[in-house]
């Protein structure tokens, strides 16, 4: 077989965050990932800590996981670890899925030699790529599971996205986004979505065309929205920008699980083609207006509210996330989703009192800080 | 003045003539550095500085006048160090305070056992000289990682020490001078007790100031460029009560730049990097004292000056090596940290002046070894700087 896929336990989870790396004088982006990970030395904790493209990212993730309190006990014992060793070296470590004011000429790319490939390949691409996004692996049975989740799923991201939102400032200006970062994430050329495919089979043939073809070396070539991970054996969300709270992301993470677990165990079927014409559109509502966004149906070909659905999807998996431990994530993502308020609602109102941009990273620094060491405490 | 001096009654004519050709000189003298020999600017200033000087561009009867624009500079320089350090970051990071202070010790002592075991200056000479020492040049520090973008813990570690030590050298002279000098206490006290004096009336002072600079930060709001202008007003206005209360300069300074830092709790000041008008500064600093230099003290460079330079690199090295591991810095980093530190500069150059000025016998003994010893630091002591950047992997990629 070309490209095996390995069984995982369905419905486990892993949790990847890439965090901000900033100045604390000036809080802006800063050279520190090697710094940081030096610093670190060959401390033990669990799950990982890495660097990322460029220096001012660096990139944490959890072992694999059953449960939504098994990312908290991660997530924890990581930042116990991660958060002093920062603190040492004056860096500030923040959420948010972009930072607000850096230019991304000044980003330094990580010394290594798949990121001086990718910088030479994709050019100011690569820096303008120092944007900071949530991942979510969800454990599959097979292959052939793997490749209908992948598609399954794509039906709810703009409910990920809208709910994760924490980018409406670039390059020092309001975007009108609620999510900017994931207009970065577009201009590469594997970008998008994967191609309506039926199973596994069919998806190792097309990995074999597209590698014949010279395009793609590995499956870290394709930058999809979501896609099957064959050597983890799970499916990987990557929609999600970085909340500015590390206990959102386990909600974020909470959601993803419960939506697997109906779509798995329901088989509900799907119209592919259908979904795959309205994708792009309403991946844009939800960047551009998040909880505010109005999404259309394919099948009835009429537009509907986003917050809505998203109510009445999270009630629909409610019993599922309530065996998997996960109810009071979902209730917490319900009553924002009430309030229409995420992450870059909020970052805006910090911006609207503060009035600058470098007062709103300080904010984002501490926000993160204190939620990780909340979990901590339990 | 020599028969080869440019034409002496022009420059006499006015000190602006001689500050406008010093300054365009040395910026071209800058760029011709880093542009063909791929050198800092910064040893382009003073190289030509230091050439213009020895042509005789700065005649005696103007050297008072050009003083208030070094002071000014040099005001600028410090004050832009102490706003840029984070005395919190030494309260988070122990083991960097102590390093502060085992670097600063270290380089201290080590100075003081050379200048008066080896060279046989008496005690208290020698400890003017090994304060002098002790400051890495924050004019180097600053403006060579601007000049290169660097970022990272080298870089930021570099500034820190720079700043430490810098207090301790500004400090320990306002201390020393008044007890070596004849008594001229300013509240009519014994010597010993007027260097204390000084020292709390010039941090008095320096509070005040800092606390009046917040309200008018207050007042501007968060615009960066109108805070730098005002922060300018706020160096010259500090820099000539400092003058006229007859207190140190520096030390007023460096303790105004900190304590408008530290006291900004409500995070008023933005980032003051002077960058653009740092520039300036630069220039006219180095191209200043470089000209103020008489290269009569190089005739002093010999065994004390080498075995000064050699104490000081040694007691930097060790110290910031020993602390490598308990501060969490690879060997390697640490040795290049160590690099960095090397530079004196123009304002050891003025603390030196006025140390021979306030005493007279420091002039003829202990002031023309340090100062032999800086002239060769003004030129490789920047070269230090930028290749323990470049090295350290934290100035920003020349381009292909």
């Amino acid at each position: 077989m070309p490209l095996p896929f390995t069984p995982s336990r369905p419905l486990t989870l892993g949790v990847e965050l890439e965090l901000q790396i900033v100045d604390r004088r000036t809080l802006n982006l800063t050279r520190g990932a090697s710094d940081l990970l030096a610093a670190l030395g060959k401390r033990e904790h669990r799950g990982e800590i890495k660097p990322e493209l460029t220096e001012s990212m660096i990139e944490i993730a959890t072992d694999i996981a059953t449960s939504t309190g098994d990312l908290t006990r991660d997530l924890a014992e990581i930042h116990s670890v991660l958060l002093p060793a920062a603190r040492a070296l004056n860096l500030g470590l923040a959420g948010g899925g972009a930072h607000p004011f850096q230019k991304w000429r000044e980003r330094r790319i990580t010394d290594a030699p798949r990121y001086r490939r990718v910088s030479e390949l994709y050019g100011y691409l690569a820096k303008q790529f120092t944007v900071f996004g949530q991942h979510v692996h969800v454990g599959c049975p097979d292959g052939d599971a793997a490749v209908r989740l992948t598609q399954a799923l794509g039906r709810f991201v703009p409910h990920l996205i809208a709910l994760s939102a924490s980018s409406p400032f670039l390059q020092g200006a309001d975007t009108a986004f609620d999510s900017a970062r994931l207009n970065a994430v577009n201009a590469f050329p594997l970008s998008g979505t994967m191609p309506p495919l039926p199973g596994w089979k069919e998806f190792e043939a097309y990995f074999e065309t597209m590698k014949s073809y010279g395009i793609v070396e590995s499956m870290k070539d394709f930058y999809w929205d979501i896609r099957p991970k064959p050597e983890f054996g799970t499916v990987e969300v990557r929609v999600c920008d970085t909340p500015l709270e590390p206990s959102w992301a386990v909600a974020l993470a909470g959601y993803v699980q419960a939506l697997t677990a109906w779509l798995l165990e329901e088989e509900r079927p799907f119209d592919a083609l259908g979904l795959a014409r309205v994708y792009a559109y309403n991946r844009f509502q939800a960047c551009r207006f998040g909880l505010h966004a109005t999404l259309i149906d394919p099948e009835s070909r009429s537009a509907f509210d986003l917050q809505a659905d998203l109510l009445a999807t999270l009630e629909r998996v409610a019993p599922y996330a309530e065996k998997l431990g996960a109810s009071a994530q979902l209730a917490r993502l319900a009553d924002a989703a009430r309030a229409r308020r995420n992450d870059a609602a909020r970052i805006r109102d910090e911006f609207e009192s503060w009035g600058t941009f470098a007062d709103v990273m300080r904010w984002q620094c501490a926000s993160w800080s204190e939620d990780a060491n909340t979990l901590a405490r339990g | 003045m020599n028969e080869f001096a440019l034409p002496a009654r022009w420059l006499l004519a006015g000190p602006l003539i001689a500050v406008g050709v010093l300054v365009v000189t040395a910026l071209l003298g800058g760029e011709a550095f880093s542009r063909w020999l791929r050198l800092p600017r910064i040893v382009g200033y003073a190289a030509t500085g230091i050439a213009l000087g020895a042509i005789g561009i700065v005649p005696p009867a103007l050297r008072d006048e050009l003083r208030l624009a070094i002071d000014f500079c040099m005001g600028a320089v410090l004050f832009e160090l102490g706003a840029r350090i984070d005395l919190g970051w030494l309260r988070r990071a122990p083991w960097l305070a102590a390093l502060a202070l085992g670097e600063s010790a270290l380089a201290g002592v080590t100075l003081y056992w050379v200048l008066s075991a080896l060279v046989d200056l008496p005690p208290g000479f020698a400890a003017v000289g090994a304060a002098l020492g002790v400051s890495t040049s924050p004019a180097v520090a600053l403006r060579v990682a601007q000049d290169v973008r660097a970022q990272g813990q080298v870089t930021e570690r570099m500034l820190m020490l720079s700043a430490t030590s810098t207090a301790v050298t500004v400090v320990a002279l306002a201390m020393l001078l008044p007890m070596l000098g004849p008594a001229q206490a300013p509240l009519a006290v014994s010597a010993t007790w007027a260097g204390a004096i000084s020292v709390a009336l010039a941090l008095a002072l320096a509070a005040g100031l800092a606390v009046l600079a917040l309200l008018v930060f207050q007042a501007i709001g968060k615009r960066r460029e109108a805070q730098i202008t005002a922060a300018f007003g706020a160096i010259a206005l500090a820099a000539g009560l400092a003058a006229a209360a007859e207190l140190s300069i520096p030390l007023v300074l460096f303790a105004f730049g900190i304590g408008v830092r530290t006291i900004d709790r409500r995070h008023r000041l933005m980032p003051l990097d002077f960058e653009r008008a740092g520039q300036l500064v630069t220039v006219l600093l180095f191209a200043l004292v470089g000209a103020s230099l008489e290269l009569g003290t190089l005739a002093a460079f010999g065994f004390a000056s080498v075995a000064f330079i050699l104490a000081l690199a040694v007691a930097k090295g060790s110290a910031v090596i020993v602390f490598a591991r308990a501060t969490r810095q690879p060997l390697q980093k640490a040795a290049l940290l160590a690099l960095t530190l090397q530079p004196m500069s123009g304002i050891t150059v003025v603390l030196a002046q006025d140390a021979a000025r306030a005493i007279p016998a420091l002039g003829t003994t202990v002031v023309p070894v340090v100062l032999a010893a800086v002239i060769a630091f003004e030129l490789l002591g920047p070269l230090c700087t930028q290749a323990g950047l470049r090295l350290a992997g934290e100035a920003e990629p020349l381009a292909a």
